[in-house]
């Protein structure tokens, strides 16, 4: 370029050359545009438009050093940016005269940035409940750019709009391959989108739920037990720990027709182990049930008292290793001599009591908001258990923080 | 130098396993000239290669269909000149 180029002279600066460039391809583009001649005064003035928007001119400069190949915008060219072109528009450049008289185009250059240039991370590979957080980052010469999801993502998956993924699988989607679209759209006269896919697999979710149950001290209680896997399993294992020591004579019950083998062992005093094995040919898949786990309770003081499953493991019907076991907790309301009381919140917000206790007592409830001041105890409420509970619905909260008991009078 | 800059984001996605980049940018250059085909290739003001092709529009020649990208591929796009 430069060697040679296209011009109108006239002396009365009278002719324009007309350059039309057609059927482009709908999108924003920038058009750089030299123009001079062999002699320095040999400048050109362009004004450009696009259908009927006229992007103004301007113009080269008209001095020494024209055949430099450095490029200098407004020495050696011009460029007009974000030229907005519609299907079936045609960008028109008229070229004019400079001062000298010359109308000269020598060269033209017309680029479109196309949608936004996404770079992520790579595929992941995580465990139920770790968080993976993928950068995603995108380029575009009409920026601001800004990320969404593609409807398919997983249920909690989030994206912020500068790009960073986050996602914590849940149990439930164990063992699954989730395959995520970003979209990139940048900010240009005419958005432009792009999208990109990756992979985030999930590794298997194997999860003992011990259920819940409430009893008097010196009687037998029964607690269920649940299993949730997402992959066939043929045995399995864990551990209670009775840290206090109110539980004796443990045993399980299988409930579940593939199970062949239930066994409870005492690990030393404060620990069970359970031991559950599959017939042959079968296997634990999904969501089912396991049996139930009973214990009797040693006398004593009443307890919430917990139970975990710990130290599980499994094995899998295809040999491969399980690693991601978890436990939900379930817990035994203990009733000794002792109330108890258990505050919760409803799903509408109201304060919610549950007065553990023995059948035929009576009890006066106290509240106060000022647990330094022993005087400031008032009795709200006054319960005699005809079962060994009681729910007691407090209303609204109106108090940042209140503090109840239940005593016997 | 805009299509430089984008060119470095590719070579950087190269390292990046797994991911899936796109960007359909795209580059038309004229070169003007009395020359029947034109010696100029590369970047000017913006380009993408050395190699970039200029398509060639001949003082006085009729108009200029299916002008072709900087990768030698045609496009639908075309180029008149008129006094």
């Amino acid at each position: 370029m430069y060697a040679s180029y296209l011009f109108t002279y006239n002396a009365n600066y009278g002719n324009d050359l007309n350059v039309a460039i057609t059927n482009l391809i709908e999108g924003a583009y920038d058009v750089y545009l030299y123009g001079h001649g062999n002699e320095d005064n040999q400048n050109s003035v362009f004004e450009l438009s696009a259908s009927s928007v006229n992007y103004g001119g301007e113009a080269t400069t008209n001095g020494s050093g024209w055949l430099s190949p450095v490029w200098q915008e407004g020495v050696q060219y011009v460029e007009f940016t974000n030229v907005v072109v519609l299907t079936g528009q045609t960008i028109n450049i008229i070229v004019e005269s400079g001062a000298s008289g010359y109308a000269v185009i020598s060269g033209l250059q017309i680029y479109t940035a196309g949608p936004p240039l996404i770079i992520s991370g790579s595929n992941q590979i995580v465990n139920v409940n770790q968080q993976v957080i993928i950068t995603n980052y995108a380029y575009s010469p009409h920026g601001p750019i800004s990320f969404t999801l593609a409807s398919n993502a997983p249920v909690g998956a989030t994206i912020s709009t500068n790009g960073v993924f986050s996602w914590t699988p849940t149990c439930a989607e164990g063992s699954t391959t989730n395959l995520i679209t970003v979209w990139a759209t940048d900010s240009s006269t005419l958005p432009l989108s792009n999208s990109m896919t990756f992979a985030v697999t999930v590794g298997e979710c194997v999860e003992i739920s011990i259920g819940s149950s409430y009893q008097q001290v010196g009687q037998s209680t029964c607690v269920p037990v649940n299993l949730f896997t997402t992959i066939p399993l043929t045995n399995l294992n864990f551990t209670l720990a009775d840290p206090s020591g109110h539980f004796d004579n443990w045993n399980i019950t299988a409930e579940n027709s593939v199970i062949s083998s239930a066994t409870a062992q005492m690990i030393d005093p404060l620990h069970e182990l359970f031991t559950l094995g599959v017939q042959s040919g079968h296997a634990l898949q999904g969501s089912t049930s396991l049996g139930t786990i009973c214990m009797d309770i040693l006398p004593g003081p009443s307890a919430f008292e917990p139970l975990l499953p710990s130290n599980m493991g499994a094995a899998a019907s295809d040999n491969s290793p399980v690693t991601n076991l978890f436990g939900q907790m379930g817990r035994v309301v203990v009733i000794g001599p002792q109330s108890l009381l258990e505050a919760s919140l409803n799903t509408n917000a109201s304060r919610t009591l549950t007065l553990y206790g023995n059948p035929g007592v009576n009890y006066d409830l106290l509240s106060t908001t000022n647990l330094t001041d022993g005087s400031s105890w008032t009795t709200v409420g006054n319960v005699t258990l005809t079962d060994l509970f009681e729910v007691i619905s407090l209303g609204g909260a109106t108090n940042p923080m209140q503090f109840f008991k239940a005593v016997q009078p | 130098m805009r299509y430089s800059r984008c060119l470095s984001l590719l070579f950087a996605v190269a390292f990046v396993a797994g991911a899936m980049p796109s960007s359909a940018g795209t580059l038309i250059d004229v070169d003007f000239t009395s020359a029947s085909v034109t010696s100029k290739t590369g970047f000017a003001a913006t380009g993408l290669t050395t190699n970039d092709f200029w398509n060639t529009y001949t003082l006085f020649s009729e108009a200029l269909p299916n002008l072709k990208f900087v990768d030698g591929t045609s496009s639908d796009a075309g180029l008149t000149v008129s006094q």
